[in-house]
């Protein structure tokens, strides 16, 4: 039984770059993009920092040093601590509340 | 074994495979090679971890959970000796010990910088001195009111011990000060970090790694028929523009706003190949897919069925029944409504939407085989309004007095990317963190499911002549086999958590070989993956993909529907189905 693919669904290695500019225009092109992250970096992005929306969240991951830019939870030492806590609330949930612990 | 014939159709894009499989296919195809070399460095994080318990961690278990039983009967709410206990537990750490020291120096990414990038690989003494003596200045402050929360818990523990736990006014008062304590000593812990900074060069670590990266994969290649050698040449421009990626990432400020190594690494990829050009020597170590696929074997084993169980069953109902309807309805109409063109496009939005951001989409993209341009679309678009939603949303929940619980439960489940989770999550309090924290984890698990499911329905019915029906044995033939590795590390990884037990399975396995082994290892896979992305990529197809703004409508639709049924999913399970368990967190 055949099996349709899409051949452009499988580019060889370099597909893709091939209308790269090189040369001295692709050098130029090079060094604005530097600039432009450099900007973004180091006056744009800390300038933003100070707005009122963003500066309470910015001290806060600064201050408790959160990884606020990882993707998965054990890359993020505080889901550690939250699995750690949730698991013993289920555990060990005071009883003094006459419920049975849900978790074995 | 019917070898591999291939057919020309009339329309020259699309070639007609029969389906084949052969046993040389174990060492020759990207696939299989991905999950051996995963396995490989799997066995040896278990080998190691589970050779280097704490020391005295049985009893130091056994003592907690008895204070913890002890303080269960004792009163109403969890008393200050009761976190105490769960404090001595959280310190059991296999990656304490010295070889998971050493592996962790061996292995690290460029060091957090503000002001001087040189500080990401290099700090001198007398720098490090000054951190500490600054550090120092507010460690001593957060100290002394982390002290202070104490004194103040336990006094009101105490008061409301007087009365035998019977007068509720007194047990309220002892649980906002002992949750105030805990903030308290959160700040404090991690003052107590800053304090420890010393000097360090991470320069011969890095070219260590490199080398060691450089032979580990350019062994595989080699086993598929390809030029160890050119690989090798090619790698360590790869590696150097990851490096790059994840110096950028530990910038302060970017940190602030969430953008991580993901979106750097292609950045600077693409800047390299829409400028200058990608060099022709690099471009046999531009493996994305090779990357990728030993990442996401390695992803696999940091998928934790067990853990769902040990975590609650409201986030379990609010994760497992939000994300599958809203993933399948963003495709529906992504399909019918909207009309993306590319079905891997909308697949790939869909799963980073409402799963968990850029690890699903990664996952998702390699089980339907989406194209590097769409994969970087999704990232993209996934990150862009996972820095927004991680300063209005704790901005609005406040503003509108949710409570602590429902808000943390609606982040976790809204909030793409897991770090931006946690910074909106403690933002708002411990219990939202912790509340946020448990739906993302459970989001986090379910890429399992999605990428198998995926995959097999890409295989069964999407990927296939119209009006065909595909048998077991061409789905075989098509699945891409490194999802059964993926799907193996889980299963082998979650018995071997339930098997040994939460406590001990933190310890070695959390905290041991998924931490200090895997993980580490799986974000230099997926960072050399993000830099290909970006050095195979051109501008102008990826703009092709923007055309009439469908993609980001599409996740613009999607996140307000996931946005609204998770409020109600979240709002029913912990405050009408499980008030109960909403009153112990």
């Amino acid at each position: 039984m055949a099996i349709c693919r899409n051949k452009s669904n499988d580019p060889g290695p370099g597909a893709g770059v091939e209308n790269a500019p090189g040369g001295l225009r692709g050098v130029v092109r090079l060094l604005v993009s530097m600039g432009l992250i450099y900007m973004f970096m180091f006056h744009l992005g800390p300038a933003l920092e100070q707005g009122a929306w963003i500066k309470p969240m910015a001290d806060f991951i600064e201050e408790r040093n959160i990884e606020s830019s990882m993707y998965f939870y054990t890359e993020v030492e505080e889901f550690s601590d939250a699995r750690l806590n949730w698991q013993h609330t289920m555990t060990y949930a005071p009883r003094a509340l006459t419920e049975p612990a849900l978790c074995p | 074994m019917v070898e591999n014939i291939e057919q020309r159709s009339p329309d020259d894009e699309v070639v007609m495979d029969k389906p084949t499989s052969q046993w040389s296919d174990l060492w020759k195809k990207e696939d299989y090679m991905a999950i051996w070399l995963g396995f490989f460095i799997l066995l040896v994080g278990v080998l190691i971890y589970f050779n280097n318990a704490p020391s005295g961690m049985d009893q130091t278990i056994s003592s907690a959970n008895a204070t913890l039983e002890e303080q269960a009967d004792r009163a109403p709410f969890k008393t200050i000796e009761w976190y105490q206990a769960m404090d001595a537990k959280s310190k059991l750490k296999a990656t304490g010990s010295s070889i998971g020291k050493t592996i962790k120096e061996f292995t690290s990414k460029p060091q957090g910088w503000s002001g001087n990038p040189v500080h990401a690989f290099y700090m001198s003494e007398e720098t490090a001195g000054e951190i500490r003596r600054k550090a120092s200045v507010k460690y001593e402050a957060a100290s002394q009111r982390a002290e202070a929360a104490l004194e103040e818990a336990k006094q009101a523990q105490q008061a409301a011990a007087a009365a035998n736990f019977n007068n509720e006014s007194l047990n309220e008062q002892a649980t906002d000060e002992i949750i105030q304590w805990r903030e308290a000593k959160a700040s404090a812990s991690s003052a107590k970090k800053k304090v420890g900074v010393s000097a360090y060069n991470q320069i011969p670590h890095l070219i260590g790694l490199m080398i060691v990266l450089a032979v580990f994969f350019g062994i595989g290649m080699k086993f598929m028929g390809k030029s160890f050698g050119q690989f090798v040449k090619g790698f360590l421009f790869v590696f150097l523009i990851a490096i790059l990626a994840y110096t950028a990432a530990s910038n302060a400020t970017m940190k602030h706003y969430g953008i991580g190594y993901a979106a750097w690494a292609i950045l600077f990829g693409l800047i390299i190949s829409n400028t200058v050009g990608t060099p022709k020597w690099v471009m046999p170590s531009v493996q994305t897919e090779y990357f990728i696929k030993t990442g996401l074997v390695l992803l696999g084993a940091e998928i934790l069925f067990g853990k769902i169980l040990s975590i609650g069953v409201p986030g379990i109902f609010v994760a497992w029944v939000v994300t599958p309807t809203v993933l399948i309805t963003t495709y529906i109409v992504g399909q019918k409504l909207i009309r993306i063109p590319s079905k891997t496009l909308n697949m790939t939005i869909s799963a980073d939407m409402s799963v968990c951001g850029v690890s699903a989409a990664i996952a998702t993209a390699a089980a339907c085989r989406a194209k590097k341009e769409e994969l970087t679309l999704a990232v993209g678009l996934s990150l862009v309004f996972t820095s927004i939603m991680m300063i209005l949303m704790p901005a609005f929940i406040k503003a509108v007095g949710m409570p602590e619980i429902l808000g943390g439960a609606w982040m976790g489940g809204t909030i793409d990317a897991t770090g931006a989770v946690a910074a909106a999550g403690a933002f708002l309090g411990e219990r939202a963190l912790y509340t946020a924290a448990t739906i993302k984890m459970i989001q986090n698990v379910l890429i399992g499911v999605i990428a198998f499911g995926v995959a097999v329905y890409w295989c069964a019915k999407v990927d296939c002549a119209p009006g065909q029906r595909v048998s077991a044995v061409e789905i075989w033939h098509r699945f891409p086999k490194f999802v059964i590795g993926f799907i193996t590390a889980s299963i082998v990884f979650s018995f071997m958590y339930s098997s040994m037990g939460a406590d001990v399975s933190y310890a070695v396995i959390d905290h041991g070989a998924l931490r200090g082994m895997s993980k580490i290892f799986r974000g230099w896979f997926f960072c050399l993956a993000f830099v290909s992305i970006g050095l195979a990529t051109n501008f102008r197809e990826l703009k092709e993909y923007f055309k009439g703004g469908k993609p980001l409508i599409l996740y613009i639709c999607g996140q307000t529907l996931n946005l609204c049924l998770t409020l109600l999913m979240a709002y029913i399970m912990f405050y009408k189905v499980f008030p109960e368990i909403t009153a112990r967190i």
